[in-house]
């Protein structure tokens, strides 16, 4: 058994904890032991890395709707849409945190990247939440677990990957995995309630009266929120009705964010510079860390990563159940270090057969799977959740508040990998019902 | 060193406004797209490929911009806590042995690259519009040469940090972040 | 004898192409050399480029390399002409032209003089599924104005047949098919096209596959590595090699007759396309194809083999099939 590519990884977090950028952590750890692999190809590897990641038109999702939250944001029209969002939920407890998880489902279903899900919502929340002494804990778990929604809800970039590896159709999970995004949305809701009613001040209510009577509020509303909600209902319709693909969705939503800003008569040219050069910074941010995890994929496949797993899981040899267990123990560790695309890419194909084998489902199997990648998203120090919130959260939310605030809702994706375990009907029922002719 | 810093800091900046814009065709092509595709009933044969090569090329040419920003994140637990002195100290380790050597050595890797599909002419044999993929590649290769020189440039503002601030900032150098977080400005 | 450790970079995630591909090649080569040569085969996108893999077998970051060859399109036409496109002869023809008319040692020279690769036939399947489809599709007019998608080189020719060809990326073709962006998709063979599960999204599948008629697939190998290997791991290599193209023809024949069946029972409605629909394909690609020669001398060259050898089977269907009524075998 080749230990090459575990080494990989003492040397990636050497690196992440003195304060190197993570981009230049993982180039380092590609390029040392790509090196040791690779020899003189590595360059050539690395190229067909830039090529494959900046020829993705799925990702263009990231730079549409980061642009789009920037702009919302630059034109003050996401403080509006808040304000008006607070008026109605002031005496809610926790009521923006749980207004902030809808909005994520709302923006989830109609996006199937993680990074665009996230900065949409938490450039448009954070601010918010901030300015009515929400926690920031809670603040900082709301937005990267709700952000990762947009991979558990349809439509879904991991699903679209993971099917062909693992041979079932991306049609099944993407129906099958409604329930379970919903079970996992429904968790995060009653969390931050209970939560918000059990201590007041993580998510304070208003105590005095606003003064304002119900006409006014809802003249308020109609102004702010209606015509963003438009805007969003754009986005969502324009898939649902079928005129657009996600992709194409986005660019609607970007072209919309700009009318918007016309609208309310706040599109200068300094607005549309602010958030084009604001987008540039967040997008390249996030794609150079997508890019630099796929050169270091590439190179721990080839050290050998991918025989390791196997070595692992044939040296345990254990009946169904404990295979299905060890399984998905893997992809929860190696959440911890890799990306989700790495996890997908080695543990699908490797495990998918040995698991149908063993007579399980293999869409049920897929959705396990996927719920337990939710997780890789938040846990350090690889959580992709956490860096794309530092990149848009204000300097007083520390990465401490995000270490912290991401816990209870890794427990709620478990609590959700419970409920499947149990009621596999959770992502089998649905597609039996909704595709097909029969 | 004063003069060349200032060069790189507003040759990263235009470069970046440009990769910044890119933004713009991107979004009119692709409504552009769905409005042929579902009122005029034909689809374009450009949206698809010109799309997904402004969003590379968007990202790439953007990564030196956030570079100079100190916008590509850290794991910041300790880093917080170091001296203005020891965060400039662990920076130009980076930049000098990780940066500056792995772009430099991709840079030029990719400007072979680059050229080779100038004297081929090849295309992107992805759609029907089939472009040639020079001017593209010769994104990637701009990118990570500019990413190169930022670096170079933020080396040097952080050993101007290391060996005393004095005369850095009447030159209008903006020195390293070293106290903020990454996204803060 | 020398003992080898490969890799393999494939174009795919799983699949036929993978199991009865990628993975029987290693287990073939893996018996016949008793050991000696293993190979682990890695999915698509894992060490390099899904699209790329003969770049990325050329550059030595591979060995080996199991590709379509028609992913090189951009960088030299003449690849459709051994992977197949609208214009090409059955998947039996393509068979004998290879192995008995010259064909492999032709595409072993071009993809070692354009390409700097060493290429073998691996894996060969016939017509793909023309379409999955939310409309029935029979006649050029219903043709007409269609929204398929699709990529390459038949985008150009599907517009000349009247469709409304659309590109996109693969991750967002089945919502736009589900949702009816687009109102029809090609993929694979019949067999092939049972796990991506079109068919559960669009009721209608459209058969045959006329801008795919066959669909050969190699194995590339980088120079150097090849270079090294004595006569007798070569012969090995291109005997596993054979071995492996024709077990593929035959499990794929016997599977997509089986999943025609499964397709029907799935409440699909099976349409075979218009005679006419299927010669003016043909006339089209041919138009392509004598356009390309022009300005091609590689393209020419193997146009004009592979002309001569259809001209030379133009009555093989007379001598070699019997007509039978279609009532006698249903
Ligand atoms: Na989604
Ligand atoms: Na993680």
């Amino acid at each position: 058994m080749t230990m090459l590519a575990l080494y990989m990884f003492p040397v990636l977090f050497g690196l992440l904890l003195v304060g190197v950028p993570v981009v230049f952590s993982m180039l380092a750890t590609a390029t040392a032991f790509g090196w040791l692999v690779f020899d003189h190809a590595l360059v050539f590897q690395f190229i067909e890395k830039i090529e494959d990641v900046a020829s993705n038109f799925v990702l263009a999702a990231v730079t549409l709707f980061v642009f789009m939250g920037c702009m919302l944001e630059r034109a003050g029209i996401a403080e509006q849409l808040f304000a008006a969002v607070h008026i109605w939920t002031r005496r809610l407890p926790g009521g923006l945190a749980l207004g902030t998880v809808i909005m994520c489902i709302i923006f989830a279903a109609s996006t199937g990247v993680i990074g665009a899900t996230e900065t949409v919502v938490g450039l448009l929340a954070i601010p918010v939440m901030l300015k009515h002494r929400y926690d920031k804990g809670l603040i900082c778990g709301t937005i990267c677990a709700g952000g990762s929604l947009g991979t558990i809800i349809p439509p879904s970039v991991v699903v679209v990957i993971m099917g062909p590896l693992a041979d079932v159709s991306v049609g099944d999970l993407l129906v099958g995995m409604v329930f379970p995004g919903l079970i996992m949305s429904g968790f995060y809701l009653l969390y931050i309630f209970g939560l918000c009613v059990l201590r007041p001040e993580a998510g304070p209510v208003a105590e005095d009266d606003d003064g304002m009577t119900l006409a006014e509020k809802l003249r308020i509303t109609m102004v702010a929120l209606v015509p963003p909600m438009c805007m969003i209902f754009a986005v969502l319709g324009s898939i649902m009705l079928g005129l657009a693909a996600p992709t194409e969705a986005a660019a609607i939503g970007a072209a919309g964010s700009v009318l918007l800003a016309a609208f309310y008569g706040r599109l200068t040219m300094a607005v549309l510079q602010g958030a084009v050069m604001k987008t540039l910074q967040v997008t390249a941010m996030i794609m150079a860390i997508l890019l630099a995890g796929s050169m270091m994929t590439g190179v721990f496949i080839g050290a050998g990563g991918v025989q390791l797993a196997q070595d692992l899981v044939e040296m345990a040899n254990l009946g169904p159940w404990g295979l299905l267990a060890l399984v998905l123990g893997l992809a929860f560790l190696a959440g911890f270090v890799l990306d989700w695309i790495s996890i997908v890419l080695i543990m699908i194909p490797l495990f998918t057969p040995l698991i149908v084998a063993a007579g399980f489902n293999p869409v049920w199997f897929c959705i396990l799977f996927l719920v337990m990648i939710q997780t890789s998203y938040l846990t350090p120090p690889m959580a992709p959740a956490i860096f794309y919130l530092r990149g848009i959260a204000p300097p007083e939310i520390t990465t401490m508040h995000m270490y912290r605030g991401v816990i209870p809702f890794i427990l709620l994706q478990f609590a959700t990998l419970g409920i499947i375990l149990l009621f596999p009907e959770t992502v089998l029922w649905l597609p039996s019902k909704l595709l097909g002719f029969n | 060193m004063h003069a060349f810093i200032r060069a790189i800091d507003r040759l990263t900046g235009s470069v970046g406004l440009v990769g910044g814009w890119l933004i713009a065709p991107l979004v009119i092509g692709t409504c552009y797209e769905v409005f042929a595709r579902y009122v005029l009933g034909s689809p374009t044969i450009w949206a698809y490929e010109l799309g997904y090569m402004l969003t590379g090329a968007n990202f790439l040419l953007g990564m030196a911009f956030a570079l100079r920003q100190d916008a590509h994140i850290r794991v910041d637990v300790l880093y917080l806590r170091f001296s203005p002195r020891t965060k400039a100290l662990v920076n130009s380790l980076a930049y000098l042995f990780i940066v500056i050597p792995v772009c430099a050595w991709l840079s030029v890797a990719l400007y072979g690259h680059a050229m080779q599909s100038i004297l081929s002419l090849e295309t992107s044999g992805q759609s029907a519009w089939n472009p040639v993929v020079w001017p593209f590649r010769i994104s990637f290769f701009v990118a990570f040469t500019v990413l190169t020189l930022q670096a170079l440039a933020e080396l040097g503002k952080c050993v101007l940090l290391l060996r005393g601030t004095a005369g850095a900032t009447e030159s209008g150098i903006v020195l390293p972040h070293v106290a903020g977080q990454p996204g803060s400005h | 004898a020398d003992t080898y450790r490969f890799k393999m970079a494939t174009g795919w995630a799983g699949g036929p192409l993978m199991d009865i591909g990628a993975k029987a090649f290693a287990e073939r080569i893996d018996q016949l050399s008793d050991g000696r040569i293993k190979v682990q085969v890695f999915p698509g996108g894992a060490l390099g480029n899904a699209l790329k893999v003969s770049e990325t077998v050329k550059n030595g970051v591979a060995e080996l390399g199991h590709t379509w060859m028609g992913y090189d399109w951009g960088k030299d036409p003449s690849v459709v002409l051994f992977g197949g496109y609208a214009g090409s002869f059955d998947s039996e023809r393509m068979l004998h032209w290879l192995y008995e008319a010259g064909g492999a040692e032709m595409q072993r020279q071009y993809r070692d003089e354009v390409f700097g690769v060493v290429s073998i036939p691996l894996f060969i399947r016939t017509a793909e599924v023309f379409l999955h489809s939310r409309k029935p599709v029979r006649t050029l007019e219903d043709i007409k104005g269609l929204k398929l998608r699709t990529a390459g080189a038949w985008l150009d020719m599907a517009k000349d047949l009247g469709a409304a060809p659309v590109t996109t990326a693969g991750g967002d073709v089945f919502p736009m098919l589900e949702r009816g962006v687009i109102d029809a998709t090609e993929w694979g063979t019949l067999w092939e096209d049972i796990s991506p599960g079109f068919h559960k999204v669009a009721k209608y599948l459209i058969i045959p596959g006329v801008h795919q008629p066959t669909a050969p697939f190699e194995l590339v190998i980088n120079k150097d590595v090849w270079a090294k290997l004595s006569d007798k791991d070569k012969k090995l290599m291109e005997t596993a090699a054979r071995l492996t193209t024709l077990d593929s023809w035959l499990r794929i024949g016997e599977e997509d007759a089986k999943a025609l069946d499964f397709y029907r029972k799935a409440g699909n409605e099976i349409i075979e396309l218009d005679p006419e629909v299927q010669y003016k394909t043909r006339d089209i690609a041919d138009k392509w194809a004598d356009e390309v020669a022009k300005s091609n001398k590689w393209f020419e060259k193997v146009l004009v083999d592979q002309r001569a050898f259809e001209k030379r089977w133009a009555n093989a269907n007379q001598y070699r099939n019997v007509k039978v009524r279609p009532t006698a075998v249903q």
